[in-house]
């Protein structure tokens, strides 16, 4: 990656600050899906060994795309960003985790250390593509803002817990009072009611869903997007 | 079930709790299976989001970078009412929020929380917004505390007051402290719904459930009862750290226990007429 000075040349995000938001979100949603999506700590907890965020993370990632050279760009700016967020989310996570791994029985203190194992896992590295982890993401930015709009609070209780934190539907199960059956069966409804809601979207970019014609715009797609 | 992408979907819990391989996709049609994997993708990329959280500004990430002040600054939008809604809804399934008026009610037991929009920036209690959140809490006495949201701001900062934060007229300042931050002594401004977790650490009523304790079968004594549970809670919350109007309610209430059982036992006989009003008055005119 080349670094120089800020000023020294229009960068073309700087100047178009929604497509920058909509960057930096998707940016944000990457950085947290590598340190935390297969930690299941509380949500408070969320800081790494060592005092470091998600948010210090995302503003080195977002300073090293704004320094990227556009005229060495050979993709796109969003796939750029995918790209730096999760290099720099695992560099994080090698910082905050070095020296700090126990024996295969031993229990580590530090619970987001599960996910430099997993996470590769949950990507499937050998095929990850930072254009479709953009659109992914993007999507799951639009089915977050339906889901915070339209479910209630129990609903978002099972979804948000189900989708984002990774709990059990047992362990849902007992704190709600229903059965696991039940708790799978709310989830199923819910997800798919959102994405009926989120193919009439116009922020959904569009994806395989061969059901997701009226929610498609190629505006959002980053490779409908001048670079 | 007759959609079989629902299958898949659980299927796929199934894996992600660690109790089963990875489903396939190969016995869907097309269409399906096109469906099947956009739920699929979308469950795997959505695993760590925080729902709630909000990311920093870009003011505030390029802040003391070469690329601050490059950005444009983003247009203030003012969040409505139900925009905190939203905010307040995943706190706590525990919790009723609903619309009053121009205020939004947080409700848990007898906790009772008024949020109040503001056009500003910072929740800085000035003294029309001091006068303002004075109303709330006059016009609803079972209000224990009210948050001013500044609607301005992007995670919706909110300062909570509790009665006793508001200073008598005659001494009230038009600004709370230099920078305006508010004095000492009174809760950190927060995101709304970080505000609104706190608030129900520090004030929600712990009612666990009664064990009856019986034995067998027996006669219930319904103003022994009445008088042991109200002799629990109200001791068990007149130790909690409440401050405040409420503090000194609970505190005034030990010794009206038996007041309590006797309106609950007078209520219980068939063809009572009570006017709960005007005995809950009379409790309380004797507790003060």
């Amino acid at each position: 990656m080349t670094r120089t000075a800020a000023p020294a040349y229009a960068h073309p995000l700087v100047a178009d600050r929604a497509r920058l938001g909509r960057v930096t979100d998707t940016m944000a949603a990457q950085i947290h899906r590598v340190l935390h999506s297969s930690g299941r700590q509380a949500r408070s907890e969320r800081v790494l060994h060592g005092g470091e965020s998600a948010d210090d993370v995302l503003q080195e990632a977002l300073i090293a795309l704004l320094e990227y050279d556009p005229a060495k760009l050979q993709t796109t700016w969003e796939a750029l960003a995918v790209g730096i967020a999760r290099k720099k989310a695992f560099a994080a996570l090698r910082r905050a985790t070095r020296g700090r791994r126990g024996g295969p029985d031993e229990p580590d203190s530090v619970t987001v250390v599960r996910g430099v194992e997993t996470a590769d896992l949950v990507d499937e590295s050998a095929d990850w593509d930072p254009e479709r982890a953009f659109e992914r993401t993007q999507q799951q930015l639009v089915i977050l803002r339906l889901a915070r709009e339209r479910l209630s609070g129990r609903e978002q209780r099972v979804f948000f817990g189900i989708h984002y934190d990774g709990l059990t539907r047992a362990a849902l199960a007992e704190e709600i009072g229903l059965t696991p059956q039940a708790i799978g069966q709310m989830y199923v409804r819910l997800v798919k009611s959102l994405y009926a809601a989120a193919r009439l979207d116009p922020a959904f970019p569009g994806g395989t869903d061969p059901e997701s014609g009226p929610g498609r715009d190629p505006g959002n797609h980053p490779k409908g997007r001048a670079r | 079930m007759t959609d079989p992408v629902d299958a898949v979907i659980l299927a796929l819990l199934d894996h992600l709790d660690g109790s089963a391989p990875r489903p396939t996709l190969d016995h869907l049609g097309p269409g399906d299976r096109a469906r099947a994997q956009m739920l699929v993708d979308g469950l795997v990329t959505a695993r760590g989001l925080d729902p709630w959280a909000a990311r920093p500004s870009l003011e505030r990430l390029l802040a003391d970078t070469p690329f601050a002040g490059l950005v444009d600054h983003e247009p203030a939008v003012m969040a409505d009412l139900a925009a905190l809604v939203q905010a307040l809804r995943g706190v706590d399934e525990r919790v009723w929020i609903e619309l009053d008026a121009d205020t939004v009610v947080l409700s848990y037991l007898d906790l009772r929380a008024r949020f109040l929009l503001v056009e500003a920036a910072e929740p800085r209690v000035s003294g029309p917004v001091r006068a303002q959140v004075r109303a709330r809490f006059a016009a609803d006495p079972d209000t224990s505390r009210v948050g001013v949201v500044a609607g301005l701001s992007p995670d919706l900062t909110t300062q909570l007051l509790a009665p006793d934060d508001l200073a008598p007229d005659d001494r009230a300042p038009t600004v709370t402290a230099p920078h305006g931050r508010p004095h000492l002594g009174w809760e950190l401004p927060l995101p709304l719904p970080l505000a609104a977790r706190r608030l129900l650490e520090q004030c929600a009523p712990q009612w666990p459930a009664f064990d009856l304790g019986l034995v067998q079968p027996e006669p219930l004594d319904l103003a022994m009862l009445a008088g042991d549970i109200a002799h629990r809670v109200i001791g068990r919350e007149a130790g909690r750290p409440y401050r405040g109007r409420k503090r000194q309610a609970y505190l005034a209430l030990l010794g009206q226990e038996q007041a309590v059982a006797d309106l609950v036992a007078l209520v219980g006989t068939r063809g009572a007429q009570v006017d709960l009003d005007r005995e809950l008055t009379r409790i309380a005119r004797a507790a003060a």
